[in-house]
């Protein structure tokens, strides 16, 4: 009857996100390792799969998930990593949740790193740059974050926002974030610092995107309820955290070919899949961590999702739409905005984000008695869209 | 930088001309060029060039911090236009223009310019940009 198990995540690690210029990948997989395996109860992972876009480019290191298994105390359990760009989280979830549901392995660790601060700046744009097209994008000089800004800019001129109508998003992220030890930015600001800040690629300047960062995370998954129950009971928790939904969707990498430039069309497709499994719509959900790598893409995350018609979200989120206390309430973590981006261990981070928000046990800024939580992890701009609904049970 | 020489002779017909591949099935250009149509699944697709074709602005971009091999062109006019003709979104760099000149619908046409050189080896990039067409920016002051 495995097939018909339901699978848990029983265990949460997540590292300060940063600059970590004294710190290696292996250092920071290790204590989001070791702090998910604590929060499990101390089970033993028996496989282990890793979302990473850039190791092999920044740190000059393939072989990685074997490397981060060696130096976590896993040597010899089956591990790979999964590479979807910014999106290589979701993936290796999508992943991991697809190992322990057939049998495969009956626990199952899926961590999240990155290491962004290896080298200088230039070299950075370049590898984050390589989520676009190489031969039709890249050749030409554009960077990620200008490809976001050629969509940010469509956006703000078909309906009519300013720059400081869209800087409500990083506005309220910064807040959030001030509560979270996990984020990098951990710090208020002001729609004049927002405003004001340096033009990385116009329209967006630099309070406009996500920063970078090296951080790791990990959570670990098991089959059967039976199992989860006897974590739980091990560690005196009441509340299990069910995976009810999970897909992945793709889309072109190139943003030319796409019919629809303002829809993150795998998203929709991807959002739609995962709350079908789930059993559930857009209404259900109670708690929403989306991929706000730009404000542009937060905006159109809510609206693809189903909780904002084309062209509204920033409209509502100005009038105070998705905060603590609405429904959905968005990104308590601070978002990528603000807690961070650490490409590859972006998407963990908001599954383990989602599972203590369920578990009312967030370090941060607390969502209100949350049931259903959704995470929407994307690589390139929605190249790769990977949604995860998890239920809370008693 | 890392630079490929079998790459870029591969692409020249890319970034020389703009190669795409034109459906014969729903009419529809497919760039970058594809083997199958991915509007319509079509595997009937003839050879097309999009360099003649001028294009209009859709959105542009204007770009700070350069990936690596661009610093010295910073900043850098990165552009998604649509082609006039048959209506194909390309992403471009556009030349020969003032950012305050740029809007949304002007209209440009391609040309060949340099993008960027292998220091090393000394070996030259040239690709497709974009360039006003005469006329349709300026005023002369008296
Ligand atoms: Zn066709």
């Amino acid at each position: 009857m495995i097939m018909a198990d339901k699978v848990y995540i029983v265990g949460v690690g997540m590292t300060k996100i940063g600059r970590w210029y004294n710190r290696s990948a292996k250092d920071l997989f290790y204590e989001a390792m070791s702090k998910a395996i604590e929060d499990a109860g101390g089970v033993k992972p028996q496989a282990l799969v890793i979302g990473n876009m850039t190791s092999s480019v920044l740190m000059e290191q393939d072989s990685l998930a074997a490397l981060l298994a060696d130096h976590s105390g896993l040597r010899g359990i089956p591990a790979f990593k999964v590479e979807a760009a910014c999106g290589s989280g979701g993936a290796a979830f999508y992943a991991g949740y697809s190992l322990v549901k057939s049998g495969l392995a009956d626990i199952v660790a899926v961590g999240g790193v990155e290491k962004l601060t290896e080298g200088i700046s230039s070299e950075t744009t370049k590898a984050l740059a390589q989520a676009a097209d190489a031969e039709y994008e890249v050749f030409y000089g554009a960077s990620f974050t200008g490809l976001n800004a050629l969509v940010a800019r469509y956006y703000m001129s078909k309906y009519g926002y300013t720059r400081e109508d869209m800087a409500y998003w990083p506005l309220r992220m910064h807040e959030y974030a001030t509560s979270n030890p996990y984020a990098q930015l951990p710090k208020k600001t002001s729609l004049e610092a927002i405003i004001k800040s340096p033009v990385v690629a116009e329209p967006l300047h630099l309070f406009d995107c996500s920063p970078i960062g090296d951080g790791a995370a990990a959570v670990i998954l098991v089959r059967g309820e039976g199992k989860a129950r006897e974590v739980s009971r091990r560690i005196g928790r009441d509340v299990l955290v069910e995976v009810r939904g999970v897909a992945l969707s793709t889309d072109s990498v190139d943003l030319g070919s796409r019919t629809d430039l303002l829809t993150l069309t795998s998203t929709v497709d991807a959002s739609r899949q995962a709350y079908r499994m789930a059993g559930i719509t857009a209404k259900d959900v109670d708690y929403l961590e989306v991929h706000d790598a730009f404000h542009i893409t937060g905006y159109l995350a809510l609206e693809d999702m189903g909780f904002a018609t084309k062209g509204e979200a920033p409209k509502l989120w100005k009038e105070g739409r998705f905060a603590k206390g609405d429904k959905p309430e968005v990104n308590l973590s601070g978002g990528l905005k603000a807690r961070g981006h650490p490409v590859g261990a972006t998407g963990i981070y908001q599954i383990a984000e989602c599972v203590l928000q369920l578990r009312g046990e967030f370090p941060g800024v607390r969502a209100s008695d949350p049931t259903i939580a959704v995470a929407q992890n994307i690589g390139g701009i929605a190249t790769y869209s990977a949604i995860t609904v998890l239920g809370r049970a008693r | 930088m890392r630079f490929s020489i079998p790459r870029y002779w591969r692409e020249r017909h890319s970034h020389y001309r703009l190669y795409a591949k034109k459906c014969s099935k729903c009419g529809r250009v497919n760039y970058p060029p594809s083997n199958i149509c991915r509007y319509c699944g079509s595997t009937e697709l003839e050879d097309y060039y999009l360099d003649r074709e001028k294009a209009k602005i859709i959105s542009w971009t204007i770009i700070y911090p350069a990936p690596e091999g661009f610093e010295e062109q910073r900043p850098r006019i990165i552009a998604l236009l649509e082609t006039l003709e048959t209506k194909t979104r390309i992403i471009a760099p556009l030349t020969d223009i003032l950012p305050e000149e740029i809007k949304e619908g002007l209209i440009v046409e391609p040309v060949l310019r340099r993008i960027k050189e292998d220091r090393e080896a000394g070996l030259i990039h040239y690709a497709i940009a974009y360039r006003p067409v005469i006329g349709s920016i300026g005023t002369n002051k008296q």
